[in-house]
């Protein structure tokens, strides 16, 4: 099966005047026709990062080098044009922010037509406006054929999260990059807005990468996990595997220090990972979590840069404990 | 045991204004009739969705917003008969942690001024508030090389505990933690959280905690309040809530939040709630979740009543065990 998105060693760098800062390194990932995989980490470990390099919307100060091919094809170095013709059309994004994503001064319903119309110039204003009024229907927009004349301002949180996403698939893509789609909603509309993702890409077929701290969303929608690190994928493991058969010493101190609704016992305190994820300016010599782990071996963990070491079928994790006891522990 | 915090009857109206000349038309009941009770040691939950009106109930009760009426006792006496010098020295008994700790903190001030800017205000530890700041940031596992510090040079998880200290500087006996912890990553998170109960446990304080991360609050709180467009619907011990929620809205709550364990994902089954919140200005008349509720009969054209049986408290016509 070929792969929707294939990532290999994307790295991005920052240049300042007082140097350069390696903001990405050598991200390697694959996504598959209608998967969808799930990309965590705490604020400043890279995950949005991955998604803007990715889009090809980075700042004139990045560099970015590595490869990224959509359906086969380089996006990297990409003309304008090209991409221009694959974002909104096979490659939709869905940001965190959907009052600033919707223009204010444009009824919802004209946006979700021009979102058609940039691509195919061929409909008629009438079938435009069917196609929005369906898509808003397909989204759960109660009197959708009233409410695509209304303006976001009209629309509640939840609704205006609904009304991007029917615009990301208005033109049925290959792949759906939601970067923290429901971080700013309630969770019985965050539970409403993942049900709807979900109905979505089970009906067109679409891929989704979908980028969030919340470690419950991804256990609930993802199939795969990739768990980020400053700047580094430091797992990457089936989402059961994940939970379950957890490799990284870090990915096990974030599912240690969660509060649990599901908790038999409240009376132990949380686990604590001590310290700081560092800035990328400054990062550690050797694996970038080492000041912080639990079972870092002095003399390795400080020296050298783990690689990807395999813990089991499709599960990797860049760390040398795993390479030394073999395997999940 | 007398509780350290009764709540009776709080109420906050806000006007409404409309048209070009500002006239008041009408009114918006952000807190409709809140009773609750707290007692020291003990933390108290008071969670809902966005515009329930938990915030609003936390500013009043330490007096950031004057209540339309009802009344806040501390140890029995009523804080909102008091004034001059007896309210200033009530004032000191209860202190609110803010949210955020970027915007909570004064960038043009170091660490050692906001910590001591209340004792200075209050006229305590004269002379020596530096030694007392330096023990406050002690006391929320700060070193003092921090005193000298500014808010932009500290991480997110070291400005909430800043701002724990500035709201101990008074030792108060109650603190209400408004979203302490909901600006920050997990792993910071879980730092708070047990740093709270340290201090819960080390100082017998009492906590409002008010949050909508319903798996942080069950992890905090000993009691739980669910509020509900201005009024509370469910109160009851922390583990009843968690196993037998019986308002609906509870029930809906409880199973949208994610869990984070796939197993129980997959086998679970979500209420998923129709609709939106309606507008707490345009308000159904009776229960007022009875818009987006699945068990909504005739009889919820009434408002129901918060009743309590066996210490479980609720406010529905259908519930199961009614």
């Amino acid at each position: 099966m070929n792969p929707v998105l294939e990532v290999e060693d994307l790295c991005v760098t920052f240049r300042y005047r007082e140097g350069d800062v390696a903001a990405l390194r050598n991200v390697s990932f694959r996504i598959d026709p209608s998967e969808s995989l799930g990309v965590v980490g705490e604020s400043g470990s890279g995950k949005s990062l991955a998604c803007s390099a990715i889009m090809g919307l980075l700042p004139a100060n990045a560099t970015v080098t590595g490869s990224v091919r959509f359906l086969g094809q380089e996006l990297l170095g990409a003309s304008e044009s090209t991409l221009r013709d694959l974002r909104g059309r096979r490659l939709a994004i869905i940001s965190q922010d959907a009052l600033t994503a919707l223009n204010p001064v444009h009824t919802v319903g004209k946006q979700i037509s021009e979102a058609i119309l940039v691509h195919d110039s061929s409909r008629s204003r009438a079938e435009l406006r069917d196609r929005a009024i369906e898509l808003l229907d397909l989204v759960g927009i109660p009197q959708a054929s009233a409410r695509v004349d209304n303006y976001p301002h009209e629309f509640s949180g939840g609704m205006r999260q609904r009304a991007l996403i029917a615009m990301s698939v208005a033109n049925e893509p290959d792949l759906i990059i939601a970067d923290e789609p429901t971080t700013a909603l309630d969770v019985t509309v965050q539970a409403q807005v993942l049900d709807v993702l979900k109905r979505i890409q089970d009906r067109t077929d679409s891929a989704l990468m979908l980028i969030t701290h919340d470690l419950g969303v991804v256990a609930g929608v993802a199939d795969r996990v990739l768990v980020m690190y400053s700047g580094s994928v430091v797992e990457e493991a089936s989402v059961d595997d994940l939970f379950y058969e957890t490799s990284h010493p870090y990915t096990r101190g974030l599912l240690a220090s969660l509060p649990r609704l599901d908790a038999r016992d409240r009376s132990q305190p949380l686990y604590r990972i001590p310290g700081f994820q560092p800035s990328p300016a400054d990062r550690p010599a050797g694996c970038a979590f080492h000041p912080r782990c639990d079972v870092v071996v002095a003399g390795l963990c400080d020296v050298e840069l783990p690689l990807s070491i395999v813990a089991g079928p499709g599960h990797t994790a860049r760390c040398h404990r795993v390479a030394i006891d073999g395997g999940a522990s | 045991m007398t509780s350290v915090l009764d709540v009776r009857d709080l109420v906050k109206e806000y006007p409404v204004r409309s048209g070009v000349l500002r006239r008041v038309t009408g009114s918006v009941k952000a807190v409709n009739g809140i009773s609750l009770t707290l007692e020291r040691g003990r933390t108290l939950g008071l969670v809902g969705e966005t515009g329930c009106g938990k915030s609003t109930v936390g500013r009043c009760l330490v007096g950031l917003i004057e209540p339309t009426s009802g009344s806040v006792l501390l140890d029995g006496v009523d804080v909102s008969a008091m004034s001059g010098r007896e309210l200033r020295a009530a004032r000191r008994r209860i202190q609110l942690v803010f949210q955020d700790p970027y915007a909570s903190l004064d960038p043009r001030q170091s660490v050692e001024a906001i910590v001591s800017e209340p004792l200075r205000l209050h006229g305590l530890a004269r002379g020596s508030e530096s030694a007392r700041a330096a023990a406050l940031l002690d006391l929320v596992g700060l070193s003092s090389s921090v005193l000298q510090q500014y808010p932009h040079e500290l991480s997110g998880g070291q400005r909430q505990r800043v701002g724990i200290a500035r709201a101990l500087a008074l030792e108060p006996e109650v603190m209400v933690l408004d979203e302490p912890v909901s600006a920050l990553d997990v792993s910071v998170q879980a730092g708070i959280l047990n740093l709270l109960e340290e201090l819960q446990r080390e100082l017998n304080l009492a906590y409002v905690f008010i949050a909508h991360d319903l798996s942080v609050v069950r992890h905090v709180s000993h009691e739980v309040a669910v509020m509900y467009l201005g009024r509370i619907v469910e109160y009851v011990d922390a583990d009843t809530l968690y196993s037998t929620p019986q308002h609906p809205y509870t029930q809906a709550l409880l199973s949208a939040v994610p869990l984070p364990d796939p197993r129980a994902e997959r086998a679970r089954k979500r209420i998923l709630l129709e609709g939106d919140l309606p507008s707490p200005i345009d308000l159904p008349t009776g229960c007022a979740f009875r818009s987006r509720c699945w068990k909504a009969t005739d009889v919820c054209s009434s408002i129901p009543e918060l009743r309590t049986t066996d210490y479980h408290a609720f406010a529905c016509h259908n519930a199961d065990q009614v």
